[in-house]
């Protein structure tokens, strides 16, 4: 009887197996009409736009608007308006004028005025204690109701401050007002085309469009954005290729073979801003002396580097600033690939067969990082210096490298990117002389170059030229100093249905697809 | 012997130490790890302006055991803090991300019942056969298959070759908009609102995880059936009982399959210990949204209060399940000493 | 897997074992098929590990130079088993894999057999309040499912692979203590260990010469079974990035590493974990199969 009941048993899960599998829907699925479908990683850690400084950009950026707008890096104008139309500045630089453009609505319906401009940089201030990017501004006036005067204690080029991707939106009454728990259920108050209309943590974020924006519907746009937050690579490569997704953002570029012998998708692949540095601990025996580091510049395979994580698409950097960033120097010179050089100044400094060993860290979560860190290792035992690599969570390396200098890593592996395209700043965050470490990870601290960069921020606005000559000699000496080796710039790849038209990489806002342009093709 | 309400006091009030030892320990060696809570709660790129004046707004320029304090109480009224990743109170997030966890828990217990006892009985019915010997070799590799590289096997053949069911999350994009939430349990919701092609979608999304996560006890509880079974079959009652003529399957339904299962039932505290531990695995290679992926980003990132919360509840959950073991165990056979 | 077979502490549900199923002549056959087959397995696994260098097709690749001129390539008579994202042959990367496998769950199983059969024992010998510190202190430990533990202890000692053993070696001995407290309590009653604490003998002596030597038969038979669960403990370690670091070739690294790629070069994840697998299992069935002989011998006495 047992027998019997379970040969019926196994007959009704095989037929009732069956029927279920053809009952699910499944295979491509055609959008709704006018939505986009998007498979990001980029995951949510604030709505709130005075505080938000992380990956959520991606989505903040298609609901805030700043004053201006930056092009993609390298074209003219680079600075462009959006909630302003025009600015100007005394010779100075002390005093910038910005006109507003009117009858720009935020998402709760008010109008944007000069005072909404003064209540939310003020607001940024306030909660940051003055330590972002707007500190040189000392006061604001509106002489009218669409002009708002800044005045600066020292000069600093407001235009490009005012595009950045972080801390610089200008947002209405209720962002001002409501508290932090009306932001956490998912809502805005920006001026963009999209509204935030439904967040669910670590899943999904959908931006609807604002019937009331600015800029108009005219022509073709997508009503709605559904991001999918998804980490995994294959999963998204899955949900592109089944239809479930127009666009992802997350999948690697080494897939770019199986990408492209798929006719229904696109590859799209851009420059990028994000870079990768290799930090030298310059407080640490033998990196501390400048001959070493110079010949273990010319060490680093460069090319296989980019091979392995860009599938040879990206950039070798060429000093600290990124292509196309202000003040990015193209006669810079730059380390090659050179054994023979690399033992030679080895030899020069005492260290003829190597002989000594290096911890290196890099960050757990980074799989471009896990696959090159290994070439570096074994390019370096060629000359006798071993490398034993330490793989962290990020948070834990930082934290590590923030320690004392003496007993932190000796090689620090970065990917970073600028805040914003008026670039000098990052010569300051890196390479600065700090006491407490932040981001200058190599301990460098140089006075000469600290006064030089000093001396060209101070010209900056009012003698451009002179301010530009200085920054290229701060890069050089920075360059011959080598407390850092400058490995590449990343390359954008996505990956988009044959029916989504539009897509615009601007290399200007790291993290970030504005949604406006696209529309289905 | 104590008295049975005795000991489970006893126990009781060993598990809370117990407990509260564990917090102190995750809590003291949270700081022991090199991370910047500050830092991590300032985002992606922060300047140092930006974490000293987080490091103000999370209070973490107090002393530690005033924090550690701070924390217990939290712990008892209910503030269980902010989650350094998502800013959101900790105590939502585990609301949130608990159910579907227990979904698949619960599912793979499901399916190592359903096929392991009766796979057990059969095979206890027919020794020695080739069905048994196929039994026995699958039994012995169930057992011994890592989950994380099971899991990834059987999305390469169902998913990648066969194109039968999808590869990760729990439920298709189209339908997650909106997602219905009632009791918090997706499948529930699905059925409680009548929305049947979600609650299909949703089932579809939740075949392979839960056969990967329920492989390991399919094995134990078939193993440990068909050896009861044996066992019990071949005892003197029973043989008697033959002897004089009792029907086979009588004897069966009766005596053997109530013994079985009995003693099945006293394994659940491994599946249980597994189930915790395979379910990280899980979830992180199904991308399913429950506790293990959330505790696994919450590693990940160092923040800390999620962390604590995540080994609270995990202590708690096993010690509990341990406990009732126990006592399970105590009940069918008073002869086992504790 | 991760959890083990509830080790024989008291009367209760035993858990079924191959032995379980021997015993009829035609099945002594079969039995011996179970017993050769996993044996000859370890020691091919074991061989493999010390001569990888020898035998590997691209040793120098096994070890963790690049090849970028073959990245990701199917298999084939070059590559049998398929290269990786830095070009490497997989099947060297995996005999290189062994040495790291073996090395790590003896290790690990080692360790926790001293110092869980020190601790036990003392346990159970002495009475007492030691007795009770001891085992508390073994409870403690094993109110955390013991991967978990290892995971925790991983993360915050750091990852490497000297780090992993130690955690799962901490994770571990509370097992063998417990499985070795039950038959020392035992032994502490009988004739002989009772003689020799009156003649005067020191309790280390008695604990090293009379206690360990009689308890150590079912932990030796658990811990061939453990080997197979610390390889595949160890291997979902390193799956999370807790164990060896790049480039030393570890199977459960390789299998995450194969993770990203697992759409179209299905084979990065499957042949890694193949490894952990057969090896795990054999461990497993030898074990068992240890078992059942000590078991036969015990009924026949």
């Amino acid at each position: 009887m047992l027998a019997r009941i379970l040969r019926i048993g196994v007959g009704v899960l095989t037929v009732g197996g069956l029927a279920f599998s053809t009952l699910v829907p499944r295979g491509a699925q055609a959008s709704a009409n006018g939505t986009l479908r998007v498979a990001t990683t980029a995951a949510v850690t604030t709505w709130d736009p005075a505080l938000s400084s992380s990956t959520e950009v991606e989505y903040m950026a298609n609901v805030y608007q700043g004053l201006t707008y930056a092009g993609p890096p390298g074209s003219k104008p680079l600075i462009r308006p959006q909630l302003a139309t025009k600015w100007k500045h005394s010779k100075n630089g002390l005093t910038w004028t910005f006109s507003l453009r009117h009858g720009v609505r935020f998402h709760d319906g008010t109008l944007m005025t000069a005072k909404s401009v003064i209540n939310s940089i003020n607001h940024i201030n306030k909660v940051w204690n003055n330590g972002t990017s707007w500190a040189p501004v000392k006061s604001m006036t509106a002489p009218n109701k669409y002009t708002v005067v800044f005045h600066l204690s020292y000069p600093a080029r407001l235009d490009y401050i005012a595009s950045a991707e972080y801390l610089s939106w200008i947002f209405g009454p209720k962002a001002l007002t409501e508290p932090a728990s009306w932001f956490a259920a998912g809502h805005d108050d920006g001026t963009g085309p999209y509204e935030l209309s439904n967040y669910q943590p670590d899943r999904q974020v959908v931006l609807k469009a604002f019937p009331k924006y600015w800029g108009g519907w005219n022509g073709s746009h997508y009503k709605t954005i559904v991001s999918s937050i998804i980490s995994e690579s294959a999963v998204q490569q899955e949900m592109v290729q089944s239809g479930q997704a127009d666009i992802a953002k997350g999948i690697p570029i080494n897939e770019l073979s199986s990408i492209k012998s798929n006719p229904s998708l696109r590859a799209i692949i851009g420059p990028s801003n994000f870079y990768y540095l290799l930090y030298f601990n310059t407080k640490r025996k033998p990196l501390n002396k400048v001959l070493v580091r110079q010949a273990l510049s010319y060490a680093i395979p460069y090319q296989s580097i980019l091979k392995v994580a860009t599938a040879g698409r990206g950039r070798q950097s060429r000093g600290p600033i990124p292509y196309g960033l202000y003040p990015h120097d193209n006669h810079l010179k730059q380390y090659t690939y050179n054994l023979a050089k690399a033992k030679a100044l080895l030899k020069k400094a005492g260290f003829p067969h190597g002989g000594f060993n290096l911890n290196l860290t890099y960050a757990a979560e980074n799989t471009a990082e896990a696959q090159y860190a290994p070439l570096i290792k074994e390019s370096f035992a060629k000359l006798g210096v071993g490398v034993t690599i330490k793989s962290l969570l990020f948070n834990s390396q930082w934290a590590l490298a923030k320690g004392d200098p003496k007993s932190a890593q000796d090689l620090f592996l970065l990917l970073t990117w600028p805040s914003y395209d008026d670039d000098w700043i990052d010569l300051q965050v890196y390479y600065e002389c700090q006491k407490t470490t932040t981001w200058n990870m190599a301990y460098y601290c140089n006075p000469t170059f600290d006064k030089m960069t000093n001396k060209a921020i101070k010209l900056e606005v009012s003698n451009p030229k002179k301010a530009r000559l200085l920054f290229h000699q701060a890069q050089a000496l920075l360059v011959k100093q080598a407390p850092v080796a400058w490995l590449y710039q990343d390359v954008t790849f996505f990956v988009t249905d044959k029916q989504v038209a539009g897509v615009t990489l601007n290399a200007s806002y790291p993290f970030v697809t504005f949604y406006y342009p696209m529309h289905p093709a | 012997m104590q008295s049975l309400p005795r000991y489970v006091l006893e126990r009781i009030g060993y598990t809370l130490i117990l407990i509260l030892g564990i917090t102190l320990i995750t809590f003291f060696l949270s700081h022991v790890v090199p991370s910047d809570p500050a830092a991590l709660y300032a985002g992606a790129h922060p300047q140092a302006a930006q974490i000293a004046a987080a490091r103000h707004r999370l209070g973490l320029d107090q002393p530690l055991y005033i924090q550690y304090l701070l924390f217990l109480k939290g712990l008892i009224t209910g503030n269980w803090g902010l989650s350094l990743r998502t800013h959101n109170p900790v105590l939502r997030d585990l609301v949130t991300f608990f159910p579907p966890t227990l979904e698949l828990v619960i599912a793979a217990t499901v399916l190592a019942l359903v096929i392991g006892v009766p796979v057990g009985v059969y095979a206890s019915a027919h020794p020695n056969g080739i069905v048994d010997g196929l039994v026995r070799i699958l039994g012995a590799s169930l057992l011994s298959v890592p989950a994380f590289w099971l899991a990834l096997l059987l999305q390469i053949v169902f998913f990648g070759h066969l194109h039968l069911l999808p590869l990760a999350g729990d439920v298709s994009s189209q339908y997650s908009q909106n997602l219905p939430s009632i009791t918090g349990f997706p499948l529930l919701d699905a059925l409680l609102t009548g929305r049947f092609s979600l609650f299909l979608d949703e089932l579809d999304h939740l075949i392979l995880p839960a056969f990967a996560l329920a492989a390991y006890p399919i094995g134990l509880v078939a193993r440990m059936t068909r050896a009861n079974m044996l066992d019990t079959l071949s005892s003197d009652f029973i043989l008697m009982a033959r002897a004089n003529g009792y029907p086979v399957r009588k004897i069966y339904s009766r005596y053997a399959l109530k013994n079985a299962i009995g003693a099945t039932l006293t394994v659940l505290g491994l599946i249980f210990a597994f189930s915790l531990t395979g379910d990280f695995f899980i979830e992180l290679i199904f991308f399913w949204q429950g506790l293990g992926i959330y505790a696994v980003n919450s590693i990940q990132y160092l923040d800390t209060p999620a962390i604590l919360a995540v080994v609270v509840i995990v202590a708690t959950a096993y010690t509990v399940v341990n406990l009732i073991v126990d006592l399970l165990r105590r009940a069918i056979d008073p002869r086992i000493t504790m | 897997m991760f959890t083990r077979a509830a080790p024989q502490v008291a009367p209760g549900p035993r858990l079924p074992y191959v032995g379980d199923l021997l015993g009829r002549s035609r099945q002594a056959r079969l039995g011996a098929w179970v017993a050769v087959v996993p044996l000859a397995f370890i020691l091919g696994v074991i061989f493999v590990a010390i001569f990888a260098p020898w035998i590997s097709p691209h040793p120098a690749q096994g070890a963790g130079e690049s090849n970028l001129v073959a990245i990701l390539q199917p298999p084939s008579h070059t590559y049998p088993l398929g290269t990786d994202e830095l070009g490497r042959d997989i099947l060297s990367r995996i005999f290189y894999g062994a040495r790291v496998s073996l090395l790590t769950s003896f290790v690990v199983v080692a360790i926790a057999i001293v110092v869980g059969v020190m601790i036990g024992a003392a346990a159970g010998y002495a009475g007492g309040i030691v007795e009770t510190i001891l085992m508390r202190l073994t409870d403690f430990f094993l109110a955390f499912p013991s991967l978990l533990l290892a995971m925790a202890i991983a993360v915050v000692i750091g990852p490497s692979l000297k780090n992993m053993i130690l955690a799962l070696a901490v994770s571990w001995w509370p097992w063998y203590a417990r499985l070795v407290h039950g038959q020392a309590v035992v032994l502490r009653h009988l004739s002989f260990v009772r003689a020799a604490r009156v003649a005067g003998v020191k309790p280390f002596t008695i604990l090293i010469r009379h206690i360990v030597p009689n308890t150590i038969t079912p932990v030796l038979i658990q811990g061939t079974s453990d080997v197979g669960s610390a390889i595949i403990a160890a291997a979902a370690l390193s799956f999370l990035g807790l164990g060896a670091q790049p480039p030393t070739a570890d199977w459960g690294s390789m299998v995450s590493l194969g993770r990203e790629y697992i759409l179209v070069q299905w084979w990065y994840v499957t042949f890694p974990g193949l490894a952990i697998f057969l090896t795990a299992i054999a461990f497993n069935l030898l074990g068992d199969t240890l078992r059942d002989i000590n078991d036969a011998s015990a009924r026949r006495a």
